[in-house]
């Protein structure tokens, strides 16, 4: 695809791929993607879909230009690879785990970073809770993600699964602190107003159980604006459906599920959305 | 194709690939239909090779064995305001490049003869350049390019209209009344199907609302899509609604001849959406529920949810699941005046637990 002209760069940051590589594909050509613009991920490139093994070979091919927040789905995966986590229901990963690059795609996904930003934006793969200042979320993603480069990532593998601790508090330590942190970033959707997580409901706002709400809908202590994902029930989400301090956009409209696969354009908040060309099973 | 159609032998004029193929294909995109035009042969030539005529007054053919559109090359020119009144003249002596003339914008009006692009209107240099650019003067001769160009931006949103091509669309605005609503809704259709509808609305914006779209608050329209993604082509024409006015809505639907369970579910959303999500009384909810059709059967209260889930962002499973509790309600009361009294009660007592439960 050739550059546009008279146009700076775009970044492009797209919602929860899941192996849906071929609408992926079908996104990039609507959008025109250039061949100097930018593809940024909210995370979950892999799992429930089918060609998980394409979309991490797809977006590593792109170099400098691709980055993700790692999603949970994306930990299951280095999960599973580096801590002998089983195979759970639902997961589509054999191809991607039986392929000769495996090791070599683990790596590359455990190189990339929990929060992405640009002056103006921040990506993360579920959000930014309420008690978190933009200091704060910082230095909690590069906790995270000196824990899943070091040497020490297999012990982080092995330990990284549970619920607790729900609730965010800067006196934790070790696994406990980490495992709080992944939660955080990767996994929340609702919290009550003291920040205690509630992980079960993964349905709509009208369904949430009472005294939660979505991360979103509390105050931002962020100076800048959020993409996240994670969350395919809401089918996106606008700043206009955020706390009025809060400016949060959510991509995950559900592609994996047979709906839709959309991008937001930083640069002019624009959404892209096409529908999912994958072949649901039946 | 019915495999026992005989081969049609090829007519004795020269095909090429023409049209959206062509721009598609260089732009990566899937390619849909694939239009051809024929150079250097006669109707008759056509028909007697087994070509099937489409319509009376073009020389446009389907292939038997393909099912693909084989127009011979021709020249169009203008005889009255509307997008149908034009002369053609197809003759074996049109050339490639006379017929790539007559088409609207550059980038529709490459071909191909095999793997060798045909473009004498630069339409690949646009393509790179990302620009919607018209290809001759003759642009203004269609009305409904105006639309078609609308439409284009919003399928492809990479692509900006050149600021000669929509000083010419402004111009065009005396013959746009002229259109009939069928073809414009086509056009909008198309766009609702596209990765950025948006971009219609802002095209018909920066041209006054382009005659046709000129009740609605196309602001409010534009903010609409560009901060939402609808799951598919029907939710995002019923949308229009939520941005406007109940009696805009329904006269700009009525004009564009709107297929009804559209025009109604998009009217039905104009006035009772924000209730829908937000009514805080039981008889203003039942009014709602009511209006959109819930206690009468068909596809209407459906696609009513569907709509307001895109445009609200949230899903209305609940009010669902209390539609079909209103509709299962019957009351023990005599027929007749105290029977509907009854009922109405009942559904209010209902609605209220509801509410109390949910808002």
């Amino acid at each position: 695809m050739t550059r546009r002209a008279n146009e700076a760069v775009a970044t492009y940051v797209v919602g929860d791929i899941q192996g849906c590589l071929a609408s992926l594909r079908a996104l990039l050509a609507a959008v025109g993607f250039g061949a100097a613009d930018r593809l940024w991920c909210v995370g979950d490139l892999v799992n429930r879909g089918p060609d998980s093994l394409g979309t991490l070979r797809f977006a590593r091919d792109l170099g400098e230009r691709f980055a993700t927040t790692l999603g949970n789905h994306d930990l299951h995966f280095l999960a599973m690879v580096h801590g002998g986590h089983p195979h759970r229901p639902g997961d589509t990963l054999e191809a991607l785990l039986d392929a000769p690059d495996r090791d070599e795609l683990a790596g590359w996904l455990r190189g990339q970073p929990f929060l992405l930003e640009t002056e103006d934006w921040l990506v993360v793969h579920a959000g930014v809770p309420h008690v978190w200042n933009l200091a704060a979320v910082r230095a909690r993603a590069a906790e995270l993600q000196t824990a899943v480069r070091g040497a020490e990532h297999p012990a982080f593998f092995k330990a990284m699964y549970g619920n607790e601790p729900a609730q965010w508090d800067d006196a934790l330590t070790g696994m406990a602190r980490l495992r709080a942190i992944t939660n955080h970033l990767t996994r929340m959707r609702l919290l009550d107003v003291a920040g205690v997580m509630e992980f079960s409901h993964k349905g709509a706002l009208a369904e949430a159980p009472a005294g939660y709400k979505p991360w979103f809908a509390y105050p931002s202590r962020l100076p800048g604006k959020v993409v996240f994902g994670h969350w395919a029930a809401l089918f996106g989400v606008a700043p206009d459906q955020c706390h009025p301090r809060t400016r949060a956009w959510g991509v995950d409209t559900g592609c994996v599920w047979g709906r839709r696969l959309t991008a937001l354009r930083l640069d002019d908040e624009r959404l892209f959305s096409v529908p999912a060309m994958e072949r649901r099973a039946a | 194709m019915n495999a026992s159609t005989p081969p049609a032998r090829r007519p004795s004029g020269k095909t090429y690939l023409v049209g959206g193929a062509v721009r598609d294909g260089l732009l990566g995109l899937p390619v849909r239909e694939r239009d051809w035009v024929v150079v250097g042969a006669t109707a008759a030539e056509m028909l007697a090779h087994g070509y099937k005529q489409v319509g009376r007054d073009f020389p446009v053919f389907l292939d038997p064995r393909s099912g693909e559109q084989h127009a011979l090359a021709r020249t169009e020119r203008k005889t009255g305001p509307g997008h149908a009144d034009f002369t053609c003249h197809a003759a074996p002596s049109v050339t490639l490049e006379e017929d790539l003339l007559r088409r609207d914008l550059t980038i529709n009006a490459m071909a191909k003869d095999g793997d060798r692009l045909i473009d004498p209107h630069g339409g690949k240099a646009d393509l790179d350049a990302r620009l919607l650019r018209h290809v001759s003067p003759a642009f203004a001769e269609d009305p409904l390019r105006v639309f078609r160009v609308a439409r284009f931006a919003a399928q492809l949103p990479s692509f900006r209209i050149a600021d000669e091509t929509l000083a010419l669309m402004a111009s065009m605005r005396p013959e746009l009344a002229a259109l009939s609503g069928e073809r414009v809704w086509a056009e909008l259709a198309k766009a609702a199907a596209g990765p950025a509808p948006a971009r219609f609305f802002e095209t018909a914006s920066a041209l006054n609302g382009a005659v046709w779209f000129e009740q609605l608050n196309l602001d409010a329209t534009v903010a609409l899509f560009r901060r939402r993604a609808f799951r598919n082509q029907a939710t995002a024409l019923v949308a229009i609604g939520w941005a406007n006015q109940r009696d805009a809505i329904a006269s700009t639907l009525s004009r564009l001849k709107a297929p009804r369970l559209t025009a109604r579910a998009a009217t039905a959303l104009a006035g009772h959406g924000p209730a829908l999500v937000e009514a805080e009384t039981a008889p203003a909810l039942l009014e709602a529920l009511a209006a959109i059709g819930v206690f009468r059967p068909g596809p209407l209260p459906e696609l009513v949810f569907a709509a307001v889930e895109d445009c609200a962002g949230e899903s209305l499973q609940p009010l669902r699941d209390l539609a079909q509790a209103l509709r299962r309600i019957r009351v023990d009361a005599t027929p007749g005046p105290a029977y509907g009294v009854a009922l109405r009660d009942a559904r209010l007592a209902r609605i209220a637990s509801w509410q109390k439960a949910h808002r």
